[in-house]
């Protein structure tokens, strides 16, 4: 005989509020793992989004998960890895249509007592693994893969998904510590698909927090570590080029935004094969931009 | 009549350190423009005929009309 299913849990993607239930404890437990820096109480308010996690025959030899919105099936996986990243995807999806006054750039963010680095590029260049090891070294967690900017204020949004680090980089993270959570692990070498690291509640700041530097980090295996400025005008192209679409939103105002940030922010370009490197470099540069303004 | 040559505006633009960067909303593109495109774009404020544009930018007649076509290719004149 089945008890009552477990309590939904509420988060706060970037202010709009989604429930996710499950209908077992184990897949409770996953989930608020992973949404654990978003978690927020629901107040007198209603979710704008809710999300229902089903999982059947999980005691047969081929339990399936299933996540639905609504009448919408967004998930139909045979294992917890693919449900954990439909979710995610789901979360962001909203949260992004959701938030008109913000552009959102394909980039991570970490920031200090000095303000943000923000961390632009696309899949594969070493942004998750080059912000997870800020991290780890003590700056705080503003975002992994969107990364929200302010289009007023110029500043990044706290937007604390989980991140997503390619197969064979975690083993550089260990021992872990207590700053990010691993909350997935891929048996199979061959797996393309990330696995989830979710950032500890504790270390995403309150509030939002002003870019100091942009750097385009660029993995190349074998490479020197070289940090070079970039020009404005390449990396406005480039950011506009980084940006997400929302059908039907207009990117005037992201444009505007951005070319206002690459004036009055210094941007780099780091090539880099060594993480350690890197971070010197990247923390560097961001100490030039705050003693000389 | 060659007066009147005129930036699209539709697009936006921006001058960052000497070069142009054009989003255009429509195709939903962002493009840099640099030197000479980038001098070029700057007074294609409806003031200059091509003699004018060639003499303001120290070159010739044929080569502000390549310029220009490809502007024009591109969606982003009037």
């Amino acid at each position: 005989m089945r008890g009552a299913p477990p309590p939904s849990l509420f988060l706060k993607a970037l202010g709009t509020p989604v429930e996710i239930a499950c209908d077992r404890d184990v897949d409770r437990e996953r989930v608020a793992m992973v949404f654990g820096a978003m978690h927020a109480p629901l107040g007198g308010g209603r979710p704008l989004v809710r999300l229902q996690v089903t999982c059947t025959g999980p005691m047969t030899a081929r339990p399936r998960w299933c996540a639905m919105r609504d009448v919408d099936v967004i998930v139909d996986a045979s294992d917890p890895v693919s449900l954990l990243l439909a979710l995610d995807r789901e979360v962001a999806t909203t949260a992004i249509a959701e938030t008109g006054d913000a552009a959102f750039i394909h980039a991570a963010a970490a920031c200090d007592s000095r303000g943000a680095l923000l961390l632009a590029g696309s899949k594969g260049c070493g942004k998750s693994t080059l912000v997870a090891r800020l991290v780890q070294r003590g700056f705080g967690y503003l975002a992994d893969d969107t990364a929200p900017i302010d289009v007023q204020t110029l500043q990044v949004r706290p937007f604390p998904r989980p991140l997503r680090m390619k197969q064979g980089a975690e083993e550089l993270f260990v021992p872990w510590g207590s700053r990010l959570l691993p909350c997935t692990r891929l048996t199979d070498a061959t797996d393309a698909r990330p696995a989830l690291v979710a950032p500890a509640p504790e270390i995403v700041p309150p509030a939002p927090s002003p870019i100091r530097a942009i750097v385009f980090p660029h993995f190349t295996p074998g490479a020197a570590c070289r940090i070079a400025r970039r020009r404005p005008a390449e990396v406005l192209v480039d950011l506009m080029e980084l940006g997400y679409r929302v059908a039907g939103q207009d990117r005037a105002p992201a444009f505007r935004a951005l070319a206002q940030l690459v004036r009055t922010v210094p941007c780099f370009g780091l090539e880099y094969s060594q993480l350690d490197e890197a971070v010197r470099a990247a923390t560097s540069a961001l100490a030039s931009v705050v003693s000389n303004p | 009549m060659n007066t009147g040559l005129r930036r699209s505006t539709v697009v936006l633009w921006e001058e960052l350190e000497g070069e142009i960067v054009v989003f255009d909303p429509r195709h939903d593109r962002a493009l840099r423009l640099d030197s000479p495109v980038a001098l070029l774009w700057k007074r294609l404020d409806g003031t200059n005929d091509i003699p004018a544009l060639a003499a303001g930018l120290a070159c010739a007649a044929a080569d502000v009309r390549t310029l220009l076509a490809n502007l024009d290719q591109m969606g982003l004149l009037e």
